[in-house]
């Protein structure tokens, strides 16, 4: 709050807040589908679990969010791991589809 | 965002929390009065008369002949017997076709016309038919705390998803401040009594702490009530978005009932019997409410639903065969520990088993949660008076101050306008019970303007003596316009009405101590706000 | 009910001695006395106990689940309320 109010500060927040809005929040259920899938025990039960945290995960991620340093290490990894979780999701579900 | 864990957090708590926190501030004040719902009910229908002591034994009976006569054919009948706080009187509701004449009209008409009908009634222990409570038409406590999360003029799915966004700032906002607030434990009580920012700091720090348990539990709960509409996904994708699937797993987490009509007309066990098999066991006094599924059908089976003070299980499932009364099944609702976690949560969040005394803590937790996000959003408008004294007000300053004006006292302003209305509106008008919020949203618009085009801390006072006023005169209106007035509650014992009124009294002392105080600090002011011009002169 | 009321006591004087146990806010409630050693500790052990007790009273009523729930809405209120008395009632 100490920072004057320049564009550039204006970016760096307003960034952070559609980091916040979408893909962190897409990024929690591709994360929570991809936990379904692999936690050992049976899926209806998992869902029930990786559903009933996934607000304290959201909660957890937007503050990660607000506290990174770099805009871009902020969209690479919200990237990255929404491309991986549903990625492997993806060949899971294939995989019990062709069983 | 900054170098420091601390500062970035302290950042995304000051804004995350400010950004609705006139909105989060209307949940709380309609969520806290709605511990009270019930007991509100009572003082704004003062005309429907109260019950006491039917058994659970009259209650089915009278249900049954109603039902029987007028709903023996829809595909489900709920009864809930008058019983508890929350449960004043005999509720009835069935679902499906009605009587076999507007069926045979239906079908005349069009047969695709033939919407299920579905019925609701409150029923009069007494007569066995449904209770006239038209005499004044209101919302009651009801449509009060159903505020709290569907915003009252917003469209459902709209205002689910807004209060699910808010309630995800709020925890946010928690979880950063706690992270701020390190030294949580030996801090305890540090509240310095000296005047302007650092004192409002200590008051927002004091009431969250002390009440940090309850707002944890309240803003998680919060967000698994809102689960199906904000985290669907999981669920929908774990199935690979096959959504007949997904909607199967979540029926192995429960024990649900779906009874399929066999299609020959079959007679329905005496409900008496089923109540009677009830009563030797330990919780009949828990019955929450029986179902009967397919009643005019050799398939029909009846529910009971015994449900425990906070427990996991969600309810006791009691299922009898609707032609013998045989006990089919004796078990918990819920199947899945998370969803037993989830309904733990649920009744925290609710309340309903708390009896009186837990009643008033929960109202002043609500308390602390709404004096929380008050002085909150106060401290923020504290901070930077020191700086817009030097540089003079900028826009967003004075909206932020005249929306905590205008929210914070003036909600509670509208509120009291709301039982003004309740007493004041003629009994026979045409939409009676939607003008009464009307006339609240009315004020509380009236109450944001008004600071507007005042000094602010002249807008202050003047707004806590309105607010004062408007509790003080609820017990004269009362007075005046009913029996249920302080001078026939007293006497009679009757805590629920003397308590509305009393409680009004205390809110209305309370906001004239505010003024007072308010008016002290006035002339000292004034001169900072000679100096605020002078400085904003000299910047323009 | 009147369990209630004694449990809400109980956690108000376990709060009031592990409060007491603190430097600062021993001299607010007994401007006259020392906190030594052996005091700070006797007030910490006494005040937690108080507290167990409190937690113990409300699980009685009920269960545990209930009353649980009951004296965390019971420690708020007196935190509060001990707080508020400290800053504006002692000097």
């Amino acid at each position: 709050m100490a920072t004057t109010i320049t564009p550039r500060y204006r970016w760096l927040v307003f960034s952070r807040i559609m980091a916040a809005l979408i893909p962190a929040f897409l990024l929690i259920n591709t994360l929570g589908v991809a936990l379904t899938l692999l936690l050992p025990v049976a899926q209806h039960s998992a869902i029930a679990w990786v559903t009933l945290f996934s607000f304290a995960g959201y909660c957890a991620l937007v503050m990660w969010i607000f506290h990174a340093k770099s805009l871009r290490l902020i969209w690479s990894s919200l990237v990255i791991v929404i491309a991986v979780t549903s990625g492997l999701s993806w060949w899971f579900i294939q995989m019990g589809n062709a069983q | 965002m900054n170098d420091s864990f601390r500062k970035s957090m302290t950042w995304l708590h000051t804004w995350a929390g400010l950004v609705f926190c006139w909105i989060l501030y209307f949940m709380f004040v309609t969520g806290t009065v709605g511990y009270f719902d019930n007991e509100i009910d009572r003082w704004m229908k003062p005309e429907v008369p109260v019950e006491t002591n039917i058994s659970i034994d009259d209650s089915v009976r009278v249900a049954e002949n109603y039902l029987r006569r007028e709903a023996p054919d829809a595909d489900r009948w709920v009864i809930t017997p008058a019983q508890w706080r929350e449960t004043p009187h005999l509720r009835i509701f069935w679902q499906g076709k009605t009587t076999e004449e507007t069926t045979e009209n239906a079908a005349e008409e069009s047969a695709e016309d033939a919407e299920p009908v579905n019925g609701n009634e409150i029923l009069d222990i007494n007569t066995g038919e449904p209770m006239d409570q038209s005499v004044r038409d209101t919302g009651g406590g009801q449509t009060l705390y159903r505020m709290h999360y569907i915003l009252h003029y917003l469209d459902r799915d709209i205002a689910y998803r807004l209060v699910g966004v808010i309630t995800m700032l709020m925890l946010v906002g928690i979880i950063t401040g706690v992270v701020i607030h390190r030294k949580i434990f030996s801090d305890f009580f540090t509240f310095r009594r000296q005047k302007g920012p650092r004192a409002w700091l200590d008051m927002h720090n004091l009431m969250s702490i002390s009440s940090l348990p309850f707002q944890l539990m309240i803003t998680y709960s919060g967000l698994i009530f809102m689960v199906t509409v904000w985290m669907p996904g999981i669920a929908v994708g774990s199935y690979g978005f096959d959504l007949q699937k997904a909607d199967e797993g979540l029926h192995m987490l429960v024990n649900e009932e779906h009874v399929e009509r066999s299609g020959e007309p079959g007679n329905l066990v005496s409900l008496q019997n089923i109540v009677e098999k009830l009563s030797s066991r330990d919780d009949f006094e828990n019955v929450r409410n029986f179902e009967v599924f397919q009643p005019g059908d050799t398939n029909a089976k009846i529910v009971v639903n015994v449900s425990k003070d906070l427990s996991s299980d969600g309810a006791t499932q009691l299922v009898f065969d609707g032609m013998t009364g045989e006990l089919i099944h004796d078990r918990p609702f819920v199947k899945n520990n998370a969803v037993g976690v989830a309904f733990i949560m649920i009744s925290l969040h609710e309340g309903l088993f708390a009896g009186p005394f837990v009643r008033w803590l929960y109202f002043f937790s609500g308390l602390l949660g709404t004096g929380m996000i008050a002085t909150g959003a106060i401290y923020w408008t504290q901070k930077r008076k020191v700086k817009i004294a030097e540089t003079g007000p900028d826009r967003g300053y004075q909206f932020v101050e005249s929306l905590n004006i205008g929210t914070i006292v003036g909600l509670m302003t509208a509120l009291a306008a709301y039982f003004w209305a309740n007493r004041l509106l003629p009994l026979g008008m045409e939409g009676r019970a939607d003008w009464e919020v009307h006339c609240m949203f009315i004020i509380w618009g009236l109450c944001l303007l008004h600071p507007v085009f005042r000094p602010k801390l002249n807008a202050w006072m003047e707004q806590c003596w309105v607010a004062s006023l408007a509790f003080l005169a609820i017990p004269i209106v009362n007075l005046l316009t009913t029996d249920a007035h302080l001078f026939n509650s007293l006497p009679e014992g009757d805590w629920v009405l003397a308590g509305f009124d009393i409680v009004a009294i205390a809110t209305g002392i309370g906001f004239a101590i505010a003024a007072l105080l308010l008016k002290n600090r006035l002339p000292k002011t004034q001169i900072v706000k000679g100096a605020l011009q002078q400085a904003h002169a000299q910047g323009s | 009910m009147l369990m209630y009321v004694f449990a809400f006591f109980a956690a108000l004087l376990g709060s009031v001695l592990l409060c007491g146990a603190m430097q600062k806010h021993h001299r607010q409630l007994w401007p006259n006395s020392r906190l030594t050693g052996a005091k700070k500790w006797s007030m910490t052990i006494s005040g937690y106990l108080m507290l167990a007790l409190s937690i113990a009273l409300c699980a009685a009523v009920t269960n545990f689940g209930v009353g649980l729930a009951a004296f965390f809405g019971i420690v708020s209120a007196t935190i509060f309320g001990l707080a508020v008395y400290l800053s504006f009632a002692t000097k």
